[in-house]
């Protein structure tokens, strides 16, 4: 019996995920566990296992295509069974009745996604459609989509924007079927008219980058988590007021603590803590007693959260991706550490759920391991404060008379002043300062 | 220490109001400039003043017409000093409107005269002002003609201060507003003779238009190709192939060509390419100096009030990185008298000469009910000019009281480059004179 392959769930938020590649092709042998494909949502690029030994039979969804969660994708089977009963609507052929029941391989979930319906001025759009569509300045009212049932998809609004400029009447009337036109006009409303049609205006100047021979320059498009980070990052710095506080903790006691793990018998699963585990414990610790930096900003409306939702950054090979431990506040320093170590390893694969990258309430970005003595962390909205982590350096300290070179821990606490004051930001990084240099009491406090 | 804004602009007529008007409202701190009084020549010397004497020209005429319409009105009575009383007031009311509107959208206006000591800097009396954009929006002045005894003439602007009535005038001019005046005077019993060296009177109309135009006209007599020799207080001698004309008149007026006002403003000091003829802009009112705009007459292009404005437009958009430009291809050309005169778009001479295979719907206006309601024993005339390849419409051109005011429509439909077929498909309410476009593309030859 053909098994049929959906587009996988990806936790409760994604409604649809885009093709990225088929490592595949239809007739290609493919055995259960075998990558079969990749799909791409806003936040990841993840692999999708072929759920089944057999021939695939048929391929539903090109490349770049959005499919809903849940749609079907492919069948793989023995060759000559018939697909035909798969099909979704609105790909190449019509579907016919299901017979018999084909068995789906649910891959997180089991619940089929419900299909959008045109219901009362809700549009079936997906969310990468509707994002692009915002940020282009697409009218959506105004398109039909192309997806199943309708939907808007992503490959609708760009074929939107780059249809050429309105036409007049009499331009339309004229202009060759399937003939290139000219991309803007000189009419009204940048209207092609008669004359754009016989003189074309010269194209608009863009601003061009420096004339470079082909074998110089590598042209990388703006795609996935590149394109997510350049958009966070400069909504980031256009829509909060940012503040930046750098201080530095002794580290002695954290080190201490280090050497001492390093050394604990390995059945107890404590040599693999890091600095940064450390230093995330320590944060989710104090935080608590912090609220205005434990906080959301959006809409007007500041959320203060009771539970530490911890994100930190990893420098994964797809770029920047910032998973999120939750409850972290609840969380002992061996179970926070193993989630951190978890969700990394996720994000090193490429195989993090979006879902896990959702929901932060505060943000740890540690450069320690490069030498960084100090940087400005840029704050990852709609949180409201971010720490930054350098390494750790010698500095001197007077002690009765003396000066003594210390260990410190560099720290970089960016704040949104929309939200939080410099001195509730000063007064947390300071308390975060005396618990990373009393860390052996701070565990004492447990949680 | 200069004082800095976003834009100045150098002139308060209809393209600086408008720029000042459109710059303030998208938030742009601006300064306008202007010597005399707000809203310029078209305001104060040029389309108001002689609408309002136009309208109470026309009142009076209805009045004494008005028997055919079975009203009679008996002594009626032209009061030119009342109506120039009248007509201080439009004047003082639309000034008033323009200062509101230059306070609601916040714009400093500063009298003076600007001159540019950099191009990004001028200076009114010893006061700098300085701002990374300037619209150069000063307009153009009547050239007195070269001839002896000019000084016997005056300028519309001071006809339009004189509150006795003249008995015989010469205006020297062709041009809109040359008839415009000649209709006014006409009308209220002033023998009119209109003089110039030029072959055709509102040579950039359809000819057939303007021939029916000076029928309707009273008390107006036409002496073209005639080169004034002569001016005395009470006379003008004029050569017309070979012989001498001398015409009578109490009132002499300059209504001829007018040049852009680029002295004194020290464009020497700022590179800007310019001559006597104007300053060079491109579709985007661009001089050659960045940050540096002309809108208007000052460009020695499209000299309409209406254009101004619509220069503005453009300049304060493209300072706004909004995408416009100036066309000029439906620009309405109207002439104030009556009946009135608009065209848009290309005569059938016009677009017959750019290599256009070219259709004309010619209609007359008995041919419309509202107008045969309203226009007792006169005449009126509508033509339509349509590329007979495409059916494009390529030019409207309106003889009716009230064109002006009809034109906007056709101007509409030139921009979006209608058809017929597409003009056929608009509703147009019945009954009005304005059917009469529709009408005539069912008469297409």
């Amino acid at each position: 019996m053909a098994t049929v392959v959906v587009m996988p769930r990806q936790g409760n938020t994604v409604e649809s995920c885009v093709i990225a590649q088929w490592r595949k092709a239809a007739g290609d042998a493919v055995k259960k566990g075998e990558p079969l494909l990749d799909i791409e949502t806003d936040k990841a690029l993840m692999e999708v296992e072929s759920p089944a030994d057999g021939t695939l039979l048929a391929i539903f969804a090109p490349p770049g295509a959005e499919v809903p969660v849940m749609a079907n994708i492919a069948v793989i089977g023995q060759a000559g069974e018939s697909v035909e009963e798969f099909r979704p609507a609105g790909t190449a052929q019509a579907p016919t009745s299901h017979p018999s029941a084909p068995q789906t391989v649910s891959l997180p979930a089991t619940v089929p996604a419900p299909i959008p319906q045109w219901n009362g001025g809700r549009i079936p759009i997906s969310p990468r459609a509707r994002g692009l569509a915002a940020e282009k300045g697409v009218d959506v009212t105004a398109l039909s989509g192309s997806g199943p049932e309708g939907r808007i998809i992503e490959r609708d609004v760009q074929a939107a924007l780059q249809q050429t400029s309105p036409m007049t009447r009499t331009a339309r009337y004229l202009a060759p079927q399937g003939a290139p036109l000219p991309a803007n006009g000189s009419g009204l409303g940048g209207r092609i008219t008669t004359d754009d049609l016989r003189n074309p205006l010269p194209q608009e100047q863009a601003p061009t980058p420096p004339q470079t021979a082909e074998e110089d320059v590598r042209i990388i498009p703006m795609t996935g988590v590149r394109k997510v980070t350049a958009q966070r990052m400069l909504q980031s710095l256009q829509t909060t007021a940012q503040l930046t506080l750098n201080a530095s903790a002794d580290a002695r006691a954290l080190l201490d603590y280090r050497k001492r793990l390093k050394a604990s018998p390995e059945a107890l699963g404590l040599q693999t803590i890091t600095i940064n585990d450390l230093v995330l414990f320590a944060v989710s610790r104090v935080l608590p007693e912090y609220p205005d930096l434990n906080a959301t900003l959006s809409d007007n409306t500041i959320m203060q959260y009771k539970r530490v939702h911890l994100g930190f950054a990893v420098d994964a090979p797809r770029g920047l991706l910032v998973p999120v431990i939750q409850r972290a506040d609840t969380l002992s320093l061996k179970a926070l550490a193993a989630e951190a170590k978890r969700l990394a390893g996720l994000a090193a694969e490429g195989k993090l759920p979006p879902d896990v990258m959702t929901g932060g309430t505060f943000t740890v970005s540690n450069l320690g391991s490069f030498g960084i003595e100090s940087f400005t962390p840029v704050l990852n909205p709609p949180q409201v404060a971010i720490l930054g982590v350098g390494g750790v350096h010698l500095k001197p300290v007077e002690r009765d008379g003396e000066v003594q070179f210390i260990p410190h821990l560099a720290l970089s606490l960016t704040i949104d002043h929309q939200a939080v004051d410099g001195a509730p930001g000063a007064r947390f990084l300071q308390a975060l300062s005396q618990a990373i240099a009393n860390f052996d009491l701070l565990l004492a406090m447990g949680g | 220490m200069a004082d800095t804004h976003d834009l100045i602009i150098i002139g308060g007529g209809p393209g600086g109001y408008v720029a000042a008007e459109r710059a303030g409202a998208a938030g742009k701190n601006v300064l306008l400039i202007e010597r005399a009084h707000l809203g310029g020549t078209c305001l104060n010397a040029g389309c108001i003043p002689t609408n309002t004497l136009l309208h109470s020209a026309k009142l009076y005429s209805k009045i004494q017409n008005a028997s055919h319409y079975g009203v009679h009105a008996d002594n009626a009575r032209f009061d030119l000093a009342e109506v120039m009383g009248r007509k201080r007031r439009v004047i003082q009311t639309l000034r008033n409107g323009v200062a509101y509107q230059m306070a609601r959208h916040h714009v400093t206006v500063r009298a003076g005269e600007a001159a540019f000591v950099d191009r990004q800097t001028v200076q009114i009396e010893g006061d700098l002002f300085t701002a990374p954009n300037i619209i150069i929006a000063t307009g153009a002045h009547p050239v007195w003609p070269d001839v002896p005894g000019i000084e016997h003439a005056v300028t519309t602007t001071q006809l339009l201060d004189r509150e006795t009535l003249p008995a015989e005038m010469v205006i020297l001019g062709a041009g809109p507003l040359a008839v415009g005046l000649a209709a006014i005077y006409g009308m209220i019993g002033v023998k009119v003779s209109l003089v110039s060296p030029e072959a055709r009177l509102l040579p950039d109309h359809d000819s057939e238009l303007v021939h029916l135009l000076l029928l309707e006209l009273h008390n107006v007599t036409l002496h073209l190709e005639s080169d004034v020799q002569r001016i005395t207080p009470d006379s003008v001698t004029a050569a017309h192939k070979g012989h001498q004309l001398t015409l009578p008149a109490d009132t002499i007026v300059i209504c001829g060509q007018r040049v852009p006002n680029v002295e004194g403003l020290g464009l020497e000091h700022t590179g800007l390419d310019y001559s006597a003829a104007g300053i060079l802009v491109d579709e985007q009112q661009r001089t050659n100096l960045p940050g540096v705009y002309a809108i208007g007459d000052v460009t020695g292009r499209a000299m309409w009030a209406h254009a101004a404005s619509r220069m503005a437009e453009v300049a304060v958009n493209h300072l706004l990185g909004i995408p416009d430009r100036f066309r000029v291809h439906a620009m309405p050309s109207v002439v104030y008298s009556d009946p009135e005169i608009a065209s848009v778009g290309l005569t059938a001479d016009q677009a017959t000469a750019q290599g256009f295979r070219v259709k004309v719907g010619r209609l007359p206006l008995s041919a419309n009910g509202r107008w045969v309601i309203e226009n007792e024993g006169r005449r009126g005339l509508c033509k339509v000019v349509v590329d007979a390849d495409t059916g494009r419409l390529l030019g409207v051109h309106l003889l009716a009281p009230n064109a002006p005011d009809l034109i906007f429509g056709a101007a509409a439909m030139l921009e979006d480059e209608f058809r017929t077929a597409d003009l056929k498909q608009v509703l147009f309410a019945h009954p009005t004179v304005s059917e009469i476009l529709k009408d005539s593309v069912y008469e297409l030859r």
